[in-house]
């Protein structure tokens, strides 16, 4: 997926959908293991700090501390995660190319990181909500 | 000489059984800080649908 190719947010029959026009499968053999599902559901939750942000005008960045936790579900109505996405605002300075943020891949019950970068395919997608601090604004 | 190992071995028992009743907590920070996130707010009161496989973790 190219720079250019912004994924389109929609909401229809009670659910979000957030549509790629060209999904490929990460290069690396762990990416495609934990993300071996080509569509997924889940929550998304947000701490206290990160609601002073969201959801607002474009352009306003997050401050330090904000948390935003995605579920990845296996069916809409599941009741536990298979696992957990979680961006969390760092400190100035901590990753410049993608605002600041860590991406975490969390097991579903919380109690294990099983991936933790600053990029990788976590920033692929998230580049493109760069002017909304690397946040897709959800409808 | 008796009692010094009688309570030293009273004292072992005491850090054990307390260690035994202590529930197993996460030392990383960042597990820590996404504890009770269901607590939170839910952006979202609909579940999200993703096509994208490198968001789809």
């Amino acid at each position: 997926m190219g720079f250019g190719e912004v994924p389109q947010i929609t909401l229809s029959r009670g659910t979000t959908r957030i549509r790629f026009p060209d999904s490929k499968p990460p290069a690396k053999k762990d990416d495609r293991d934990l993300h071996a599902d080509s569509t997924a559901f889940g929550a998304i939750y947000a701490n206290d700090l990160a609601m002073t942000a969201y959801p607002t005008t474009q352009s306003q960045a997050y401050p330090v501390g904000s948390i935003l936790v995605r579920e990845k579900l296996s069916q809409p109505n599941a009741a536990r995660p298979e696992l957990l996405t979680v961006m969390i605002k760092r400190e100035k300075g901590f990753n410049p190319i993608a605002g600041d943020w860590s991406f975490l891949i969390v097991n579903g019950s919380g109690s294990k990181v099983k991936k933790r970068t600053k990029g990788g395919g976590c920033l692929s997608c998230h580049q493109h909500a760069w002017a909304n601090d690397y946040v897709f604004e959800l409808k | 000489m008796k009692v010094h190992a009688i309570r030293f071995a009273w004292f072992l028992g005491l850090v054990a059984m307390t260690g035994l009743s202590t529930p197993a907590t996460s030392a990383d920070p960042e597990l820590q800080q996404i504890a009770g996130y269901r607590a939170w707010r839910r952006l979202t009161d609909n579940p999200i649908a993703v096509n994208n496989p490198s968001f789809a973790a």
